[in-house]
């Protein structure tokens, strides 16, 4: 006879391990986060300087004649590239084995859900695993894709 | 003969002390208890807090751990209040409905459980407030924000420890 204490156990662990595996999975989206970091930098860069544009045409190039303003208009932004290239070199390993975690976890979180035949709350988890397996999958192939890009550059 | 259960959350569904499967279906859920002979029925809606059963300590204790200091386990249900009520009846051949009105601790209402259609027996419909669970998980919480305290602050010396070394 199958106590409600064992019952809520099982439910316990489901839960438990279906959090886990969807922490492996955004871990394994890091180096894809960083290089998204990069370009959006580059992106705000690009703003910074239609911003100094506009004002320069506000004040109609008047402001030019301060030095301080001047300097602005020459500042370097900080060269974030190698973070990026050291993080997606230290993931090489580390994202097949994240990947790997991710599958079983969401496997047994499948089956374990499905043996459950706790209704509406089995059904979600059961979903949510899916969409976590397959994210992983799609993390590694953009990893996969992306990196001989940023490792080569 | 289906039952149907609507805001059930976590209460268990058993018939002759096995639990019963519960269906999903067209955004509903249900179950579906045997009829004997003369087309009697008998279910039991039960739910009991995680801690009041033997051995809370170290299950709470290792999902804490397994939980990365329980941030990564689902949370423990806020009501502390149990239920174990019966629900017996002969088959009308039309579909049971029951709805449960779960205890709301800020408002301190003791709710349980309603059949939509009369003629059946209902025995314990109201939870009932279980204090040692109330205790323990208390208790619990205290020792977890406590721990977890100590851990993040055992963390940051340690990177300070490496930073300056």
């Amino acid at each position: 006879m199958e106590t409600i204490q064992n019952m809520q156990l099982k439910e316990r662990i489901t839960g438990t391990l279906l959090r886990l595996s969807w922490l492996a999975a955004i871990v394994l989206f890091v180096p894809m986060l960083s290089y998204v970091m990069f370009a959006a930098m580059g992106i705000a860069k690009i703003l910074y300087m239609v911003v100094l544009v506009i004002i320069i045409m506000a004040t109609a190039f008047l402001i030019l004649l301060d030095e301080g303003f001047r300097n602005a208009l020459n500042a370097e932004s900080a060269d974030v590239m190698p973070i990026v290239r050291n993080v997606y070199q230290s993931y090489t390993t580390i994202i097949y084995i994240l990947l790997a975690v991710c599958v079983v976890l969401g496997v047994l979180t499948i089956i374990l859900a499905m043996k459950e035949h706790n209704g509406k709350s089995s059904r979600k988890r059961i979903i949510s695993s899916s969409v976590m397996i397959v994210l992983a999958l799609i993390g590694c192939i953009v990893y996969a894709t992306t990196r001989s890009k940023v490792l080569g550059a | 003969m289906k039952i149907y259960l609507y805001n059930r959350k976590d209460i268990k569904v058993f018939q002759n002390s096995q639990p019963l499967k519960i269906n999903y279906k067209n955004g509903r859920e249900y179950v579906e208890p045997q009829v004997d002979e003369q087309g009697r029925f008998e279910v039991e809606f039960v739910k009991k807090s995680e801690f009041s059963g033997g051995l809370w300590f170290i299950k709470a204790l290792l999902f804490w751990i397994i939980g990365i200091m329980g941030f990564f386990t689902p949370k423990y249900a806020k009501c502390n209040h149990s239920l174990d009520c019966k629900v017996s009846g002969v088959d009308g051949n039309v579909p049971l409905n029951v709805s449960f009105i779960h205890p709301n601790p800020k408002y301190g209402v003791c709710a349980g459980v309603k059949l939509k259609e009369e003629g059946y027996l209902v025995e314990g419909a109201e939870y009932i407030l279980d204090k040692k669970s109330c205790a323990r998980k208390k208790f619990y919480s205290f020792l977890s924000g406590i721990a977890r305290l100590a851990v993040i602050v055992l963390a940051v010396v340690l990177i300070i420890k490496a930073i300056i070394g």
